[in-house]
């Protein structure tokens, strides 16, 4: 069996950026992970949402619902069979499950997809492990592992174990994908076209209100489209509009703006163009006055998002690296400086003090 | 536990407590059990007296014997057909009493025969023994290492066994430690325990380090010995490399040219720049990588990290001792820097 590790997964430190490089090393076009902090929220901006991460602190629990095994052929499901790589599986359940043609897996996916079209779920599982360059993408984004260690084999109590639960819409139908149960598991329906959001929102906090009362760190991911792309296309859409209306506009400076009338929001193409072919000059002041403004807002927007995903790509690089040596550099640095003794001095000084005050009050409690 | 027996005669224990305000003076009772003595040579190098239960040969006690540093004599208990003897240590009010079980006429050269061979331990098993002792397995023995431990200073004062040079050396030796990388242990193992030992490092620890059939050294079974060992000890034990290490006293010093491109070369390939390094100096990967570093001093990977940047172990042979891995490494990384300086002066 290949060689897998575990890609370190802290909640709330940087997962959805280890995890958006790791999609589109895979080959997937424009499709980013984000996290969310809530599922209260608007996020109207981050639709359409192709799946939901759920990511937490595995520990055995009681579970009664029914699983539908075979519910659903095309429904790609695989049991989780490679320990550790269970991040990859849960995305690669929302990857392989996508119905929209807006999005392109790339190649490899697609590919794959194919030739375990028809195995049945735990062959799938397998076929996982074997996919090369999923697997070396996964590991690309391990921590150095700088010493060998027999004992760390198992996850011991003290250990982060850390689980992977999908949620996506699949043909009118939201799914639970769970690797480690034996299939998916159905939560309800969705009208064709319908926001799936809330219809799986209320299981989701379900969950969260029960890991919350228990402490369970969770963290809760959205794959959608990448943000930086989705910007950039406004942002194109605005300018094209615009440079549309300057033309239309152009001679006519004396023309007052209708500033009763609506500008057409960017997503309304067919009113934009109604709005063209009517000719209503104020009116196009007024649209034109609203595009410039919009592009206003979106270009630092855009900046942000360009920024958020080099800091990533940062955190990604310091990640993968091994920091021992640096850290064996700088104590000869400092042992080259004859700074080193009294740096000693100074924590076992340290040390001593705390532990002197912890025993006072220890020592005050007690009495 | 795998070791060698050189030499065994049948005996049984006695236990013995000091009287009350009569040193010198023991109360002792014996121990009706049938056993057995054994002088026998450890996996790590050291030689051993082991009293064990027969038939069974569970171990009841374990003790490491050193040359010139212990007797073993007949007492003049008053009674006539008593045969008590006294095994006492040197530097130690340690006592242990053994009565004979074996042939009378047999007693005088058993003792006689452990004696020499407490200071001069036999090659190869004697008499009825040749031949294959056990099975030397590759895994250092915790067991003998916890013993050296207990000898060398778990509760302080009276029980401590004092080491000298020599004595320092041939349990260093045992545990793979003299002479820098390189040279294979000077104590000759006995050609029996050479052929069955599994004398690669079998432990966890890959280091490609010099110690082909070198046992590696267990410095975690040391933290587990000294568990037990009194405050003053603990003390002494060098903190955790993040505990040491602050960004404050190195950043100053990135004034200075050869020092930042010294440690920048160290940074991610396309991130070596003085602002990453800057960042990297306070990052919490570093700190991260420091927390790793100290555990692992203290583990089976004490070994591969001190080959891994050119240290030499013996630098820090006093620390070991004490079972300070990350004491050992830090004098071993002084000494080596200061040897750089002087070649730069």
């Amino acid at each position: 069996m290949a060689d897998w590790c575990t890609i370190e997964s802290d909640p709330g430190r940087g997962a959805a950026g280890v995890f958006t490089e790791l999609i589109q090393k895979i080959g997937v076009k424009n499709i980013q992970v984000e996290e969310l902090y809530s599922l209260d929220d608007d996020f109207s901006d981050m639709k359409p949402m192709y799946g939901l991460i759920f990511l937490f602190k595995w520990r055995p629990e009681e579970d009664d619902r029914p699983v539908n095994v075979g519910c659903d052929e095309e429904l790609f499901f695989a049991r989780q069979m490679i320990t550790n790589a269970c991040a990859t599986q849960a995305l690669l359940s929302i990857l392989l499950n996508i119905q929209s043609d807006e999005v392109d897996i790339g190649p490899s996916l697609r590919s794959f997809k194919e030739f375990v079209g028809v195995m049945p779920p735990d062959m799938r599982g397998e076929a996982i492990s074997n996919l090369d360059n999923v697997r070396l993408a996964h590991n690309s984004f391990n921590r150095p592992e700088p010493f060998f260690s027999d004992k760390k084999q198992y996850a011991g109590p003290d250990d982060d174990v850390f689980h992977f639960i999908a949620y996506i819409p699949f043909k009118n139908k939201i799914y639970e994908l769970d690797g480690l149960k034996a299939g998916p598991i159905c939560l309800g329906e969705v009208e064709e076209g319908a926001d799936w959001i809330p219809a799986v929102a209320p299981h989701i906090q379900q969950r969260i209100a029960r890991y919350a009362a228990s402490e369970i760190r969770f963290n809760l991911m959205a794959v959608i489209k990448d943000q930086r792309v989705v910007l950039q296309d406004k942002i194109d859409e605005c300018e094209t509009r615009t440079q549309t209306l300057e033309a239309m506009l152009d001679g006519h400076d004396d023309v007052t703006a209708d500033d009763s009338f609506t500008p057409v929001p960017l997503e309304d193409t067919e009113g934009f163009e109604q709005l063209v072919y009517s000719n209503d000059l104020p009116s196009l002041k007024t649209q034109l006055r609203a595009e410039r403004v919009r592009k206003m807002e979106l270009v630092p927007t855009l900046e942000e998002k360009e920024s958020k995903f080099a800091k990533w790509h940062s955190e990604n690089i310091r990640r993968r690296h091994n920091y021992i040596p640096l850290c064996v550099a700088i104590l000869k640095t400092l042992a080259k400086e004859k700074r080193l003794e009294p740096m000693i001095d100074d924590a076992r000084q340290r040390l001593g003090d705390r532990a002197r005050q912890q025993q006072q009050n220890k020592d005050k409690t007690s009495s | 536990m795998a070791s060698v027996t050189l030499f065994e005669f049948k005996a049984g224990m006695l236990n013995a407590t000091e009287k009350r305000g009569a040193e010198g003076v023991w109360k002792v009772e014996a121990d009706p059990r049938k056993g057995q003595l054994c002088l026998t040579r450890g996996n790590e190098g050291a030689i051993h007296l082991v009293w064990k239960l027969r038939p069974s040969g569970q171990v009841e006690e374990d003790l490491l014997v050193f040359p010139e540093s212990q007797t073993f004599t007949k007492v003049n208990t008053g009674r006539r057909d008593d045969r008590v003897y006294l095994l006492q240590f040197n530097n130690s009010r340690r006592r242990n009493f053994f009565w004979m079980q074996g042939k009378k006429e047999d007693d005088e050269d058993n003792a006689r025969k452990l004696n020499e061979y407490m200071s001069n331990p036999p090659a190869a098993p004697v008499g009825s023994l040749g031949g294959a002792g056990g099975t030397a397995s590759g895994a250092p023995d915790q067991h003998a290492m916890m013993q050296l431990l207990s000898q060398f200073g778990a509760g302080g004062g009276n029980g401590r066994q004092q080491l000298d040079e020599s004595q320092l050396q041939s349990v260093l030796q045992g545990f793979g430690m003299t002479g820098g990388s390189g040279s294979a242990p000077a104590a000759p193992a006995p050609p029996a325990a050479s052929t069955t030992a599994a004398s690669t490092s079998g432990a966890s620890t890959d280091a490609p380090a010099a110690s082909g059939t070198q046992q590696q050294f267990t410095a975690e079974d040391l933290q587990r010995a000294l568990a037990g060992v009194s405050g003053a000890m603990q003390q002494q034990r060098t903190p955790p490399l993040n505990e040491i290490y602050r960004a404050s006293e190195l950043l100053p010093m990135l004034e200075d040219p050869a020092i930042r491109d010294e440690l920048m070369q160290f940074l991610p390939e396309d991130r070596q720049t003085d602002q990453e390094l800057r960042y990297s100096l306070s990052s919490p990967q570093v700190r991260q990588a420091f927390a790793m570093l100290s555990h692992a001093l203290q583990s089976d990977n004490f070994n591969s990290v001190m080959t891994n940047f050119g240290l030499d172990p013996m630098a820090g042979a006093a620390e070991l001792q004490r079972g300070d891995g990350i004491g050992a490494f830090l004098r071993a990384l002084q000494a080596k820097a200061d040897e750089e300086s002087d070649l730069y002066d």
